[in-house]
């Protein structure tokens, strides 16, 4: 900063005189800013008269300083506003210069708002919305939350969620607010999943249909047709049905069939008359959503000398639904319901000397091979 | 003006039959089997890589007077034998029928009256497509039964099967250069409809999900072996489950050998109780194939689980 320094000699002896008898008036002229010198008679600092004021304008609020001199700023009839010229009437609560059809809010301190608008906690909000503490929020689509306890810190929901402290939990998701936390938290237990705001039981085999829970399992398994395809075969056709009504529901879902063999694992056919092994039990699955299924039925491989015998293996149709890790492990076959229980599969190799006949029923029904070569 | 508008119409015809065969990829038609029935086969695209899908689909119209019930035999598709030849008549890759045992799907197409029903097979589960590009034809022959001709068992509810009907179709199919990129792209959509579309049906999602699963299962590629490792903790049908089995253990590699163990050591959940032995086998398969970083891979598990003797089940 450049300072001024005050040359007139009798002005100068003077001030070194009494420089001496109070040093603090001769520190003093030396601190008066750009525009100002030391009035020795006022003993301070006063405006130069024709000099520019420098980057110190020492003028008040809306006065600038021309020449050294502190003008009037603002226009006619305009006030000075917290600093800022406005027009007369548009000076906002002594603090804030809003626009002639502006609105002057004092809700939240001062601040301006549109004509068309409504003052809403430091926000302005359209005349369509409503005024949710700070917040505007849609009209109909959207509801007012304001539970966090300040001002200014509404927000805006779904209105059927729950307010929850800054969050917005949607009961269609099954969410709850932990007013604790504030967080929102699934109302599901672990063993459930949420369907438009209800949970399903994975474990009941329930899934999601129209926004409801339901039991998807198949159902009525019923033979449908039989067939005897020669050579000691025996074809079934199986149909089941969708607790639904709809087989493409049992999306979860397994069929299968079990047949237990007599004896260990692997089953060992009697031999003679019979060769070979079978796995003990012997599983099939299918998709349940094909809604039916074929079984054949063949003979086992045959050894020579032939003698009597018989062999009757059980056999039952299941099902297995949910996703595995929740129904339990899909490869123990207890966690399996029966679904048709077709009892005994029966074979036979009857007969003497050279004539020998090989027979097989199951359900009542019966193939042959005769004679037996 | 009369013959003026009945040419416009004729054209209009010609034009629509030409925009609708178009719209079908390659398609040919069948013999006319008894009265009732009508043939046809198409695919699902003009070109192919070597190894991919080809999708065949076969339409079957019914212009009788009754409801059929086409028999294509276990799992539908014993019915079923096919051949690839290329343009000097010569047979490339032959693949003969299919035998199914024990409990599988229901093979019977149910034709009403006046209605095409449509039955979609991959041409991959007879015929392997990894040929040199070019054009081949392929020769699919069916001998498939007729429902209607079973024939009562006397004092009985029960039936014995009809005569045997056989219908021979033939297909262009064009098998294009390799490009891996798009190769892969095929099998990511195929893998996409694993997630059901958000406003689709649960029937129309499976109907997609069958075709792609089948396809998936019988791409012949070591690009697909993750895929079909995924597929087989997922799929229900044991029958697919080992069709896929046979198509991880053709690629040779050492991801499917880790891929297979994985799923018998890691994976309970994944309801492979009724094909644990192919799994197993299969391991052994791939040793087989004599590649030194299957051989070590496995040699812990070989000596965990010994090989088993799978034998065709009677049921």
């Amino acid at each position: 900063m450049k300072k001024t320094m005050v040359k007139r000699e009798s002005v100068f002896i003077a001030g070194l005189i009494l420089s001496f008898i109070l040093a603090a008036p001769v520190l003093a002229w030396e601190e008066c800013s750009d525009c100002y010198h030391w009035d020795l008679g006022q003993n301070k600092c006063v405006l130069n008269n024709g000099a520019d004021c420098g980057e110190n304008d020492p003028c008040p609020d809306c006065y600038s300083c021309v020449n050294c001199q502190c003008d009037w700023a603002c226009g006619a009839g305009q006030i000075c506003c917290n600093g800022t010229c406005c027009d007369s009437g548009n000076c906002c609560n002594s603090e804030i210069c809003c626009n002639s059809d502006d609105k002057c809010c004092t809700d939240f301190g001062s601040y301006c708002c549109g004509p068309d608008e409504m003052c809403c906690k430091g926000t302005c909000c359209t005349h369509d919305k409503i005024c949710c503490d700070g917040t505007c929020c849609n009209t109909g689509s959207q509801k007012c939350c304001d539970d966090i306890g300040g001002e200014g810190d509404g927000y805006c929901c779904d209105p059927n969620d729950i307010c929850c402290k800054g969050n917005c939990c949607d009961p269609n998701l099954c969410e709850d607010c932990n007013s604790t936390t504030g967080e929102c938290e699934s109302i599901c237990d672990p063993n459930e999943f949420c369907c438009d705001g209800t949970c399903c039981d994975e474990t009941n085999c329930e899934i999601c249909k129209n926004g409801t829970c339901v039991r998807a399992v198949p159902t009525n398994m019923r033979q449908t047709y039989w067939e005897d395809l020669g050579n000691g075969v025996l074809y079934f056709e199986y149909a089941w049905d969708s607790t639904t009504g709809e087989l493409a529901d049992l999306y979860n879902c397994h069929e299968g069939e079990k047949v237990d063999y007599p004896g260990g694992n692997p089953y060992y056919w009697p031999s003679p008359p019979w060769t070979g092994s079978e796995s003990n039990p012997t599983t099939a699955c299918n998709d349940a959503r094909y809604g039916g299924s074929t079984d054949t039925h063949s003979p086992p491989g045959f050894k020579k000398p032939y003698q009597n015998a018989s062999v009757t293996a059980t056999q039952v149709y299941q099902y297995h639904c949910g996703p595995a890790c929740c129904m339990g492990d899909v490869s123990d076959r207890s966690n399996w319901e029966t679904l048709l229980n077709i009892g005994p599969i029966m074979r036979f190799v009857t007969g003497e000397d050279d004539l020998w006949r090989y027979s097989i029923i199951k359900s009542g029904k019966y193939a042959e091979i005769f004679p037996l070569l | 003006m009369t013959m003026k508008q009945k040419q416009i119409g004729c054209l209009l015809t010609v034009g629509i039959i030409l925009v609708s065969s178009m719209s079908v990829s390659n398609s040919a038609c069948g013999k006319e089997q008894g009265e009732s029935l009508k043939w046809s086969m198409e695919t699902n695209k003009n070109e192919f890589y070597p190894g991919e899908p080809v999708l065949l689909t076969l339409n079957i119209s019914n212009v009788g007077m009754q409801e059929e019930k086409v028999n294509f035999g276990m799992d539908g598709i014993e019915a079923f034998s096919m051949e690839i030849r290329d343009s000097n008549n010569r047979i490339l890759k032959k693949g003969s029928k299919i035998q199914r045992w024990g409990n599988s799907r229901i093979g019977t197409l149910l034709v009403n009256t006046g209605k095409t029903s449509k039955k979609s097979i991959v041409l991959n589960q007879w015929c392997s497509t990894l040929l040199s590009p070019g054009k081949y034809q392929l020769i699919c022959d069916i001998d498939y039964r007729l429902r209607s001709e079973s024939k009562k068992i006397e004092d009985s509810d029960g039936f014995k099967a009809g005569p045997i009907h056989t219908l021979q179709m033939k297909l262009d199919i064009h098998i294009i250069a390799m490009d891996a990129e798009k190769f892969k792209q095929i099998l990511d959509s195929l893998a996409e409809i694993e997630v059901k579309p958000e406003g689709q049906s649960n029937k129309e999602w499976w109907e997609n999900l069958k075709i792609a699963r089948e396809m998936l299962a019988f791409t012949e590629s070591e690009t697909a072996v993750p895929y079909q490792l995924q597929l087989l903790r997922v799929e229900k049908t044991t029958w697919l489950k080992r069709d896929i089995i046979n198509s991880i253990v053709k690629s040779g590699t050492l991801e499917a050998a880790n891929g297979l163990m994985q799923i018998i050591e890691d994976c309970p959940q994944c309801g492979i109780e009724d094909i644990k032995l192919q799994v197993i086998n299969a391991v052994y398969r791939l040793r087989e194939t004599g590649n030194l970083d299957i051989i070590k891979a496995t040699e812990q598990f070989v000596t965990k689980y010994k090989r088993p003797i799978l034998a065709k089940p009677v049921d």
